[in-house]
């Protein structure tokens, strides 16, 4: 390996490092409290609950959504991915939701620390965050496509 | 009974005479006394639900000490229509604010729709609350209760709105267009009195919706070529079912809908109506249709004339603030006036929101019916605000 070749690499690699887990910080984990009876669940289906069409779980326990407060690069994510929407669109789907049937939107977390204290402390509730940020106070959701 | 001018035209037509039952009534009294009592009720009955609201948190709030007692929301709204054939005046403006008040309480639900605008004669729904003046009118919308025993068992009564897509989604802040379709409120009663159980069931992938109502509507008949309009509370029973239908993830929504209505005059006679929803989203675009259709005065059998109308809806969001839309419109009020009651619309227009809470919407219209040689053409534009507490 030359010279040249050996910085590179050096360089190469904290890049590569920093890249990944600035992937893994945007990618959203959902949680739930650690009582919660589902493994994991169907991506619509997260979609039902976090958009309130579904309001409480099969046991009974009022669904509680949390989500992070905008801006966001997680929230951006999730709704892109999970809840296919953007950011204007759920501003009107919440108008619409105010006006038409009196429910109001999630409670917003500012961010995942507080997001996770949020799930961990309701049995029903259920949220995102950036994987770095698991542990044990909460359970984490496998979604299924 | 109110009767109400000829206007022989259809920009016009939204000059409707709208119901005429100066009494707030037992029901929304007692309804508005719920909510007030509701609203001041101590901080205790909060704790049951500390999720609602769009309040940040940073730590885990058990209890919102100090949260306002009710949600309030509302928009205050501008129209101005410009026509080149209205008979009397080429401009219109309206003004209007739409105040809900919603109390939720464990699985108790109360929510109020107040509005208030200043051509109260165009609105065809809602009961007025106050005398009502030529340039002022003060109405509830809509007031009822709603308790939820599960997603798919919940209960609602008081005054309430015939579950037609439009007509629960009619917002100024959320819908694309100005105008309303015109068959809103034309071909399906607006609201009615009384009881319905509904609920939601979601699957994976999809998921159903039902609602099974019954009470007294609120209906407008249109009778002779002077377009005479009738308003008389009927019995009425209706269902509706909702498919969410599975895509595959392929569309954003997949809505399929069907509702159909019986009608129970006093007179004797009965009418029937059906109508069906489709709703697609995909990303930037989503098409939206209804189609109604209303037999009247079916009497052994057979009726004396139908009600149609149809419209289609396809949008496109242009940029992040910016949606394009079109629709094409279409009513068939009386079938007896083959030649006289067959009125169509074209539209096409934009929608801009700076912010979420602020919708301004520009868009032109083109007018035709049988009973007239040359179409015309409109411009209407519109701007809302939306606010809430919390």
């Amino acid at each position: 390996m030359t010279r040249r070749e050996l910085i590179r690499f050096a360089l190469a690699v904290p890049c590569v490092r920093l890249v990944a887990a600035e992937k893994a910080d945007t990618t959203p984990v959902v949680i739930v409290h650690p009582s919660n009876k589902f493994d994991s669940l169907g991506r619509s289906k997260v979609r039902f609950l976090f958009l309130r069409r579904v309001s409480r779980w099969p046991w009974g326990a009022e669904v509680r959504p949390i989500e992070l407060s905008p801006p966001n690069l997680l929230r951006d994510r999730f709704l892109a991915e999970v809840l296919r929407t953007t950011e204007e669109q759920l501003e009107a789907y919440w108008i619409d939701e105010r006006a038409t049937r009196g429910i109001t939107p999630p409670i917003q977390a500012r961010d995942a620390e507080a997001a996770r204290a949020l799930v961990a402390a309701r049995p029903g509730a259920i949220g995102y965050i950036p994987a770095s940020a698991l542990d044990a106070s909460v359970k984490a959701l496998r979604i299924e496509d | 009974m109110t009767i109400e001018p000829d206007m022989n035209n259809m920009a016009r037509d939204r000059y409707r005479n709208g119901f005429r039952n100066p009494s707030l009534g037992l029901q929304c009294t007692i309804m508005l006394l719920m909510l007030g009592v509701t609203s001041f009720l101590p901080a205790q009955a909060q704790t049951t639900l500390p999720s609602q609201g769009d309040q940040q948190a940073s730590t885990p709030p058990p209890v919102q000490p100090g949260a306002f007692p009710i949600d309030i929301a509302g928009y205050l709204s501008f129209q101005s229509l410009r026509d080149n054939d209205l008979q009397n005046t080429k401009v219109f403006r309206e003004y209007s604010g739409s105040l809900f008040l919603s109390k939720n309480l464990n699985r108790w639900r109360f929510h109020l729709e107040l509005n208030v605008n200043t051509l109260p004669a165009m609105d065809n729904n809602g009961l007025f609350l106050l005398p009502q003046r030529h340039s002022l009118g003060v109405r509830l919308d809509s007031g009822f209760v709603n308790y939820v025993s599960s997603d798919a068992l919940q209960i609602s009564a008081g005054y309430l709105f015939i579950p037609t897509y439009w007509r629960e989604h009619r917002y100024q802040s959320t819908t694309l267009t100005v105008d309303n379709p015109l068959l809103d409120e034309n071909v399906f009663p607006t609201a009615f009195k009384g009881g319905m159980i509904h609920g939601d069931k979601y699957f994976d992938d999809w998921g159903v919706s039902y609602a099974l109502y019954g009470g007294v509507d609120q209906q407008t008949e249109f009778t002779g070529p002077n377009r005479s309009l009738l308003t008389e509370g009927a019995r009425c029973v209706g269902v509706k079912v909702t498919a969410h239908l599975p895509s595959a993830h392929f569309f954003d929504t997949f809505d399929v809908a069907f509702q159909e209505l019986g009608r129970y005059p006093s007179d004797g006679g009965r009418d029937d109506v059906y109508g069906t929803e489709f709703l697609l989203r995909k990303q930037r675009v989503e098409v939206l249709s209804e189609f109604a259709h209303d037999s009247l005065d079916i009497v052994g059998g057979s009726r004396a004339y139908i009600r149609e109308g149809v419209y289609v809806q396809p949008s496109y969001r242009i940029a992040k603030k910016w949606f394009g839309v079109m629709r094409y419109d279409r009513l068939d009020a009386d079938s007896r006036m083959a030649t006289e009651s067959n009125q169509s619309r074209q539209s096409a227009g934009v929608t801009f929101h700076p912010i979420p809470s602020i919708s301004l919407k520009l868009e032109g219209d083109r007018y035709s019916a049988q009973s007239r040689e040359r179409a015309h053409y409109g411009i209407t534009a519109g701007a809302v605000i939306f606010f809430h507490k919390p």
